[in-house]
Order: structure tokens, then C-alpha cells, then sequence
């Protein structure tokens, strides 16, 4: 017996659903306004074509570098008793927060040709700005919360019994990260990378700034849109927007399809209430 | 003493646990207790009895380096595993201890067979499979090898755990209330097995428990911590009802406690027969799956004995015993009354029964027992001689 008319339910409902429509009408008036043949033959124009390929192959750089330094990080985080462990944990949250523009504003400052690590890096030829490595910075600058935030709470959710029982098995502390505190945080984990990973493909403020240089897929849709106007910059709109949707996807199956997601991620109900 | 305990020749000092420690604890009660423990626990299975918040777990896990005492030194034979003084403290990983947590601590993503070979990494395919091969068949899981441990039920678990804790042959080895989710029967099946693998080895084993039945079917030998000190050291049922301690009113368990020898098996009427050698008598008691010759344990609660001023016939299915009362302890409504018949029965029964029965001191008496009345705790084969009692080094309070 299920009982759906609970007045309190219903009127979260409303809600919930009135925020829905703005999340949900762009993308259906996208759909609905789509011209695909003339859109596909937009994207593969060849300047197209490089943008996308340049964002990829950044935003797949710049995960590979967030998973093997933010995964340690968050398990850090989770597992040693860190002085002003909390300070950390809202620095990693940072990015989150700030606007993209002002991130690579500070980036630039630094990273630029006239920056303190810039000028250093300038005299050896190294240069990190209007290239590659200026969007993967970027990149890294704004998405690595989500990998260092979803590494901490799954890290956080193994039961740490399982850790001590390793080790009293005889494994060392590195053994027993590979045996057993990753497998299982694995699927939190991947999910947060699969975030991640869309959160830098689609960035655009900070990547502007740091790398207008050679255009990412975001940087050709707001150049399209200058010159253009909308109907310019919707196929690159559309493609992204796809992309983001199978990324979210993903994620939600990494953490249910694992077959043992279910001692890591909970995401079933829920006992009764009321 | 019990006749049971065949005292162990003092040999293997150099396998034996000895622990001296002091450490601060907090309870989710109290914000601060000090554990202050000295004891030497010999091969064999020492029960460590006491409340939760007595400072139990704690003890296990300074003794397995999960967490460091402040002083002390713990070592096993000439291994030190711990010292303040000389500032060693081995890390929990260098202790070769065995570890079963109350929760046992299964790993939900490996499988029977992985999580028992879990520990045995460092040896070569043939040798692993080998001993794995040997432990699953003792504990009676080969069969579940593919499974997860969530597709397992919760004895097989418990089993798996022990398993997979004995299966690196560790030195000692520690049990935190590994069975107390778990029906009499069940823990019965358990604790047999885990003597028949240890009594080969000859490890030295805590087991914490809160639950007398477990300490008594166990039993051998026993510690009762309270509030972090060590109050009582001994034989189970003495340390369980030390006076003057919480413990007494918490006794709930098996009051009477009996060592016997099966004498003969009586497949149909569904019993067999024991002496009892403390009080030259036989006694009928349910068939239990053991051999004629092997000695057992055998708890009757105070409850179920019935008593009788004049020597009772014409009954059935019942044991009867002859004894002389030499206490009436009145107690509200009840009355304890201590009969001797060899060994001392402890009886309960309601206050009237007095004056019905016609009860008086050191009258003869009889105690009526149903066989079915009688639990068999823990059997002993004869081949494999018994734990003795640990001269554990003072603690006492």
C-alpha cells in the first residue's frame, strides 16, 4: 500500500516541479527549435571540428591529472586527522564558489607571462598561457572539487573496520588502499571524475582568460555568438549540452550499475516515515 | 576448580599473551575512564568478561595497535609488541595477531575465498590454495568459496571471519563479542569447530563477551574488567559471580554447572546418559552429536530444578538427586536454597514451597531435573587435553 497524497509531498512537488520547468524549458526549446542537418553541417565545419577536439583532449588531460592528485587528497582528507582539517576541506570547495571569470584572472596572474611562476617559467620557454596546458590549468582551476569532494565522502563511507581488519591481516597502509579502501569508494569516486570531466570540457570563464588561444568548444560558441548571434552559437550549444546529459548519465550508473555500489553509495529509500 | 580442567603443565611460557597497560578511554557515558590492566593470558581461551564501557574493545585494540595505551608493555613470549619504556610499538600490521570484529568487517567486495586468502598474499599459489583449502573445511565453507558475504547467512559469516583471522596463523588471538548475534545452537556449532583448530595450535585467545552462557561454555579461564580494572581473575563461573560486583544480579545464565562424562547414547528415546563424577551419580540429558568417553560441561538454571523432602517415584524422564540442604536464602518473593550433593546445587523456588515442600536446613533432600532442562555447554574430546587455568599475575582488586 503506497500512500502518494500526503499534502506536504504534494507541495514540495509544486515546487520542486516549478523549478524543473526552468531547468527543463531551454532544453526542450533547444530540441524543439533544432535545425539538425544544418547543425550537424555547422559542427563539422573544420574550425569546429579543432574546437571540439581541443576541448576533449584538455578536458581528458585534466582529468587524468585530477584523479591521481585529487583522489590522495581526498582520501587525506577522510582518513588523517589533519590540523585545521576543515580550513582544507572548504579551500577544496573554493573553486566551486568563485566565479570562473575571477579564477582565471588569479590564474593569469600567476601562471601569465608577467606572473611570478609565469616569468620564471618564460625563461626557460615554457609558457602556459593561449596553449594547451593554459586550458587544462583552467580546467583543473575549476573541476577538481568535484573529484577531491566525491573522493573524500566515498573514502569517508568505507566502514574503516574493514581498513583495521587489512591490516591486522598484515597488509601495510598502501597495500590496504589498493585492497581495499579504493575498490570500494571506487564507484563514488568515478562518478565525481565523470562530473568533473564535463565540468572541464564545458568551461569557459576561466579558460577565456587563461587561453582564448587555441578556441575550446566553449570559447568557438561564445566567438560564434559574437559574430553570429544565436542561431550561430546553438550547435555548439546543443553538442555540449549533449555531452553534459550522457556525462550525468554515466555518473548516476557508475554509482548504481557497480556491483557493490550499494555499500558505498546509497541512493535506494528509505525506510517509512510517516 | 572444575575436574574438567586438566591444569596445563606450565610449557609455552614463550607463546604467552602478557599485557600491562594503562590507558585513558571514554565512554559515550562517562568522559573518562583509565584502563589499567596486568595480566598474562596462556595458551588457550581466556574470557574477558565485563559491561559495555568496561574498557573491553579497548584492551583489544591497544593489544592489536589500533590504538596506542599511554604506558605499559605488551608482548607475546619474548616478542614485545609494545613498550613505553623502550618505545617500541609495532604497528598493527607487524603484530601477526588474528582479529574479529563485532561486526566482523567481512570485505563486502571480495568473495568467501578472497576475503579468508586475504591475508596470504606473501605466500605462492600452491601453498595459499593449500592452506585455504584446509580452514574452509574445518569451519565447514568450502562450499560457499564463490559467494559474497552478503549472500551468506550469519553463522556462515562469523565463520568466514574466524577463517579468515586463524588462516595467517597468527600468535593470539582476538575476538570482540564475535558471537553474540548469533542463537545458542549456533554458537555452540562455532565454538566447537574454533577449539577443534585451535587446540592444534596453541595460541592464547581473548574472547570479550558481556554474555555468562558464552564465558561459561567457553570457559577456562576468565577476567572481569570493570570500569578499566581487571576485579576478578579465575575459573568463569567464580570471576562471574565474584561478590560484591555488578556482575552477580547479571548472572542470568546457568547458576548449576556440571563437569560429566558420556557414558552411553540412547538414539531413540532422543538422550543419553552422563556421570557426573562430583556426585557418583548417572544422569539422563538430551542427545548432543558426541561419542561415549567424552567429557562435557552441562548448565542447569536454578529455576528448573524442582525439590522434594521425600525421595519421589514413579516419575519420568526425570533425574533425580540426592543432596542435604545447607542454605535458605530468602530473596522477595523467591527463595535460593544451596543443596549438597557432592557438588552444590543451587535451587530456586517460590517462597511457599517452603512450608508446601516442608524445606528445613540440613534436612535430605532431592532435586528433581528434567534431561531436557540440562544444556550441554561445551564438549571436550578425550584425545585433546584442556586449557589450564592462566596464574595470571595479580590484577586482582
Amino acid at each position: 500500500m503506497k500512500r502518494h497524497f500526503n499534502p506536504t509531498l504534494i507541495v514540495f512537488g509544486v515546487m520542486g516541479s516549478l523549478l524543473l520547468i526552468d531547468l527543463l524549458l531551454p532544453i526542450a526549446n533547444l530540441l524543439m527549435s533544432a535545425h539538425w542537418s544544418k547543425w550537424m553541417a555547422d559542427l563539422a565545419h573544420p574550425q569546429a571540428r579543432a574546437a571540439l577536439k581541443v576541448s576533449i583532449s584538455a578536458s581528458t588531460i585534466a582529468m587524468g591529472i585530477m584523479t591521481v592528485l585529487g583522489v590522495p587528497l581526498g582520501y587525506l582528507l577522510a582518513r588523517v586527522n589533519l590540523p585545521a582539517k576543515r580550513l582544507w576541506i572548504s579551500l577544496v570547495f573554493l573553486p566551486m564558489v568563485v566565479p570562473d571569470l575571477a579564477g582565471g584572472i588569479l590564474l593569469l596572474q600567476t601562471f601569465g607571462p608577467y606572473g611570478m611562476f609565469g616569468r620564471a617559467l618564460d625563461a626557460t620557454n615554457v609558457e602556459l598561457t593561449n596553449n594547451l596546458a593554459g586550458i587544462v590549468l583552467a580546467q583543473i582551476f575549476v573541476a577538481s572539487p568535484f573529484v577531491v569532494v566525491s573522493a573524500l565522502a566515498a573514502f569517508s563511507s568505507v566502514d574503516i573496520k574493514l581498513e583495521q581488519a587489512a591490516a591486522t591481516l598484515g597488509d601495510s597502509r598502501w597495500r590496504i588502499f589498493w585492497r581495499v579502501s579504493l575498490p570500494l569508494a571506487w564507484p563514488g569516486i568515478a562518478a565525481g571524475i565523470t562530473l568533473a570531466w564535463i565540468r572541464a570540457l564545458g568551461e569557459f570563464g576561466a579558460t577565456l582568460i587563461m587561453a582564448y588561444n587555441p578556441h575550446s568548444l566553449p570559447v568557438y560558441m561564445w566567438v560564434k555568438f559574437e559574430s553570429d548571434g544565436l542561431t550561430g552559437s546553438l550547435p555548439a550549444a546543443f553538442c555540449l549540452v549533449l555531452l553534459a546529459a550522457a556525462a550525468v548519465a554515466v555518473s548516476m550508473l557508475l554509482s548504481r550499475l557497480t556491483g557493490y555500489a550499494d555499500v558505498v553509495t546509497r541512493l535506494g529509500p528509505q525506510e517509512k516515515i510517516a | 576448580m572444575n575436574a574438567l580442567a586438566v591444569p596445563y603443565p606450565l610449557i609455552e611460557p614463550q607463546r604467552a599473551l602478557d599485557v600491562r597497560l594503562s590507558k585513558r578511554y571514554a565512554t559515550s557515558k562517562h568522559p573518562g575512564f583509565r584502563l589499567e590492566t596486568k595480566f598474562t593470558a596462556l595458551p588457550g581461551v581466556t574470557v574477558v568478561l565485563g559491561h559495555s564501557g568496561a574498557g573491553k574493545s579497548t584492551l583489544l585494540r591497544c593489544i592489536a595497535g589500533l590504538c596506542d595505551p599511554e604506558l605499559g608493555r605488551i608482548a607475546i613470549g619474548e616478542r614485545v609488541l609494545f613498550d613505553s619504556n623502550q618505545k617500541i610499538n609495532l604497528g598493527t600490521a607487524a603484530r601477526n595477531i588474528g582479529f574479529v570484529f563485532q561486526d566482523l568487517a567481512l570485505f563486502p567486495h571480495l568473495t568467501v575465498q578472497d576475503n579468508v586468502g586475504y591475508g596470504l598474499h606473501r605466500l605462492n599459489a600452491a601453498e595459499r590454495e593449500h592452506r585455504m583449502a584446509s580452514i574452509l573445511e574445518s569451519f565447514h565453507i568450502a562450499h560457499l568459496r564463490k559467494r559474497l558475504p552478503r549472500e551468506t547467512s550469519g553463522g556462515e559469516q562469523q565463520r568466514v571471519a574466524l577463517a579468515r583471522s586463524l588462516v595467517t596463523e597468527p600468535c593470539i588471538l582476538l575476538l570482540d563479542e564475535p558471537l553474540s548475534s548469533l542463537d545458542t545452537r549456533m554458537k555452540a556449532n562455532i565454538i566447537e569447530d574454533l577449539r577443534r583448530w585451535t587446540d592444534e595450535r596453541r595460541i592464547p585467545i581473548l574472547y570479550v563477551t558481556h554474555d555468562h552462557e558464552e564465558a561459561f561454555a567457553l570457559g577456562e579461564h576468565a577476567l572481569a574488567l570493570h570500569q578499566g580494572q581487571v576485579v576478578a581473575e579465575g575459573p568463569p563461573r567464580e570471576v562471574a559471580s565474584t561478590p560484591g560486583r555488578e556482575f552477580r544480579k547479571h548472572a542470568s545464565g546457568f547458576e548449576n554447572l556440571l563437569d560429566a562424562t558420556i557414558v552411553a547414547l540412547h538414539e531413540e528415546e532422543e538422550t543419553m546418559t552422563c556421570r557426573i563424577a562430583e556426585v557418583g551419580c548417572e544422569m539422563e540429558i538430551p542427545l548432543a552429536p558426541v561419542e561415549p568417553g567424552v567429557q562435557v560441561r552441562l548448565g542447569i538454571r536454578s529455576a528448573d530444578i524442582l525439590l522434594a523432602a521425600a525421595r519421589p517415584e514413579m516419575l519420568g524422564g526425570c533425574n533425580v538427586i540426592g543432596g542435604r540442604i545447607q542454605q535458605i536464602d530468602p530473596e522477595g518473593a523467591i527463595i535460593i536454597v544451596r543443596v549438597d550433593s557432592g557438588v552444590d546445587f543451587k535451587v530456586r523456588l517460590p517462597r511457599t514451597a517452603k512450608e508446601t515442600a516442608g524445606i528445613a536446613l540440613n534436612d535430605q533432600a532431592w532435586l528433581i531435573i528434567r534431561a531436557s532442562s540440562c544444556s550441554l555447554l561445551h564438549a571436550k574430546h578425550a584425545d585433546t587435553s584442556l586449557v589450564g587455568t592462566a596464574n595470571g599475575a595479580g590484577g586482582h582488586s
